[in-house]
This record gives C-alpha cells, sequence and structure tokens, in this order.
C-alpha cells in the first residue's frame, strides 16, 4: 500500500518541493483522471489531452515553488489545466481550421454493452454538439456542469469575471439545445 | 421562453454524458515521472539521451503498434520523454493490412518547428509537421503506418537531424543515420 495515499495535497507539495519525487507522484495519481476527463471534452480528443497532461504536471512540478497555498493546490493546478488546453486549441485552431470530432473518443465513449448506459448515438451527437461551441463556451459548460464548480471558483482557474461565465454557460446551453434539438426527447 | 425545469433536464442528461469517468493508462504516471525526473537534473547532468523506455519495452513485449521516441535536441536544453504508445483502437482483430495509428512524441523545448521524416511520407521535411502540446515543450504527431519495417527521424527546425535514441539504429550507405520502428501485424490496441 502506498504510504502516502492519505496524505493531504499541501504535505505532498512542500515534500516535492524538497525533492520528494514520490509526494510528487501521488499528486499526479490524485489529479491525472479528474482533469483527464476535462481535457478529454474540452480538446475532444484523447490524445491531444494526454499530451496536454503531461505538459500540465511537468509545468506544475517545475512551478511548484510558485504554488502559493499548498492546501489548494488542486485549483492551483486546475488552471494550469484550462490555460494549457486553452493554448493547445488555439495552436491547433491556428493549424487546422477543423471541426474537433476525434474517432477515438467517440469510440470510446459508445458502450455497445448498453446495459443501463446512455444510447450511445446520443452520447456521440452530445459529444458532437460540445465540439461545435467556441472553446470558451464549452470550457465554461464543462467547468460549471460536468466538473461542478461554482462560478467563484470557475473565475480563479479561467481568470474571466463571474458575469462573463455566467453569460458563457448561457450561452454554451442554448447552443447545445440548438445543436441537439430533435435528438434528445423528454 | 425555455421553463428552467426543461433546462434543469436538459442539463442533467447532458452532464450525465459528459460526466462519465475517463481513465488514463496506467503508464501515464511513469510517463510523466520519467519527464520530471529528467526535467529536475540539473542541465549539466542531463541525459543528451534519455535511455529508459518503460513503454518503448512493454510495446514491443504486448506487440502494440507504437513507438516510444525521443529527440535530443540540445544538451543542455533537453527533456528526456518517453512517450506514449499509440493508438489505434480497432474493434475487432485487425486483418493484415490493418494500419495503424502511431503517436510520435518529441521534447525540444526551444524549437519552432519540428517534423518527421521517413520511409512512410518519403523523407519528405514537409509532410508531416508535429504539433507543440501546451507552451511547446513537448511536440507529438500521429501517423497512420502499415505493419511492417519503417526508417523515421525528426527535423528540428528545418535543419538538425535527430534519431530516436530508444530505437534501433539504421545507417545506409551515404552515412545518415536513422531510426527504425516494426508495426506488428495482429495488434492488440492499447488505449
Amino acid at each position: 500500500m502506498d504510504m502516502t495515499e492519505g496524505v493531504p495535497d499541501a504535505a505532498l507539495v512542500l515534500a516535492t518541493r524538497h525533492g520528494d519525487a514520490r509526494a510528487f507522484a501521488t499528486l499526479v495519481h490524485r489529479y491525472r483522471d479528474r482533469h483527464a476527463r476535462f481535457a478529454i471534452r474540452l480538446l475532444g480528443s484523447r490524445d491531444d489531452a494526454e499530451d496536454v497532461l503531461q505538459s500540465v504536471f511537468l509545468r506544475a512540478h517545475r512551478n511548484i515553488g510558485a504554488c502559493q497555498d499548498p492546501a489548494r493546490f488542486g485549483a492551483w493546478l486546475h488552471r494550469i489545466v484550462v490555460n494549457e488546453c486553452r493554448t493547445f486549441a488555439t495552436r491547433r485552431g491556428a493549424r487546422e481550421a477543423r471541426l474537433v470530432r476525434d474517432d477515438t473518443v467517440l469510440a470510446a465513449t459508445i458502450d455497445e454493452s448498453g446495459s443501463g448506459m446512455p444510447d450511445p448515438a446520443l452520447r456521440a451527437e452530445i459529444q458532437r454538439a460540445l465540439a461545435t461551441l467556441p472553446h470558451d463556451l464549452r470550457e465554461a459548460f464543462l467547468l460549471k456542469h460536468v466538473e461542478e464548480l461554482n462560478y467563484d471558483e470557475m473565475a480563479e482557474v479561467t481568470g474571466a469575471g463571474v458575469s462573463a461565465l455566467k453569460m458563457r454557460v448561457k450561452r454554451a446551453i442554448e447552443q447545445l439545445r440548438e445543436q441537439l434539438e430533435g435528438v434528445m426527447h423528454d | 421562453m425555455t421553463d428552467p425545469r426543461d433546462d434543469t433536464r436538459f442539463i442533467e442528461r447532458v452532464a450525465g454524458v459528459l460526466g462519465e469517468p475517463e481513465v488514463l493508462d496506467e503508464e501515464f504516471e511513469q510517463r510523466v515521472m520519467a519527464l520530471v525526473r529528467e526535467d529536475a537534473r540539473p542541465w549539466w547532468r542531463r541525459s543528451r539521451t534519455l535511455t529508459v523506455s518503460p513503454l518503448g519495452g512493454l510495446a514491443l513485449a504486448a506487440g502494440f503498434a507504437g513507438i516510444v521516441t525521443l529527440g535530443a535536441l540540445d544538451a543542455a536544453r533537453i527533456i528526456g520523454t518517453p512517450a506514449p504508445v499509440v493508438v489505434a483502437a480497432p474493434a475487432a482483430p485487425p486483418a493484415p493490412d490493418t494500419v495503424h495509428l502511431v503517436r510520435f512524441v518529441i521534447a525540444a523545448p526551444g524549437a519552432s518547428q519540428v517534423a518527421l521524416v521517413g520511409d512512410f511520407n518519403g523523407w519528405t521535411r514537409g509532410a508531416t509537421v508535429l504539433a507543440p502540446v501546451g507552451e511547446g515543450d513537448l511536440w507529438s504527431v500521429s501517423v497512420p503506418l502499415a505493419p511492417g519495417r519503417h526508417e523515421y527521424a525528426f527535423v528540428v527546425d528545418g535543419e538538425r537531424w535527430v534519431t530516436d535514441p530508444l530505437a534501433v539504429r539504421h545507417t545506409d550507405d551515404f552515412g545518415t543515420e536513422s531510426s527504425v520502428l516494426r508495426v506488428a501485424r495482429g495488434v492488440t490496441p492499447g488505449v
């Protein structure tokens, strides 16, 4: 059993600052999947998300001394994730004006077994609809309704104001509704 | 105007789908920690090439269609990166002529452009350009490759020829070194 498993973030951050690689590995383990979901949904590609997350953790380790409140490492890391995803998406957008629809993601999302899971076609449609949103709307929607952050937390990780974020979430919902009209039935 | 209750139901359904958990492969942490360890070394002790390839060995052992790549840009700035093995994910056992998506990753901090050249793109420098990840320390590209033997190398900033230290090297009749990758037939996808 990993002895660092139940250790609070703050202690792990301090240990990392003192060169304890195992402490940082525990932080990676603790946050990897949580941020993987956000990055995969936001970027529409599992491969891209993994690359970005590698970069995120490398950057976090390099700058661990800049984490002013070690007890809030999670929020600090989340901000790096948001920024790295944004940088990546901007570069990718400039490189190829593509609709972010990645077969890997769709394949991973579709559960052929069905049992109790949403209709695979519906899941694919939701992914597709999400991918059509502008990055800032997609980001806001995911943070609010998937990652379940409150608006103050969202403001902290995105650097945007609360009223702007509320507007983005509202517009995201409107656009998703429009995209999914005729697909989702009550 | 939309009934707020409709909005709530709609959001719950959408968020329910998007909120399903995602699990990265078990080697993700190994890759990150290898990067971190190499990055944390003083620059004069950093490897020009990284000789540890946890995924490379795994990939070969498992017969994955994938490759671990690393390039050395500059002894003072290199960050070693055992890169992810990738990841075509056919639902059924692949036919002999299946093309596999192979992910190439290189650590080249400070580079402004990184290209992949190989027999699969006619050794054309502009044909396969890697994309920067995040702030650009890492660069990656996925390339569809048929099973069999392939030779390749990276070209950094249009002029620096970088072979993959984790792969078998091949020297052609003119003395140019390249790396060798074998894409297996009948692979089991490892996502």
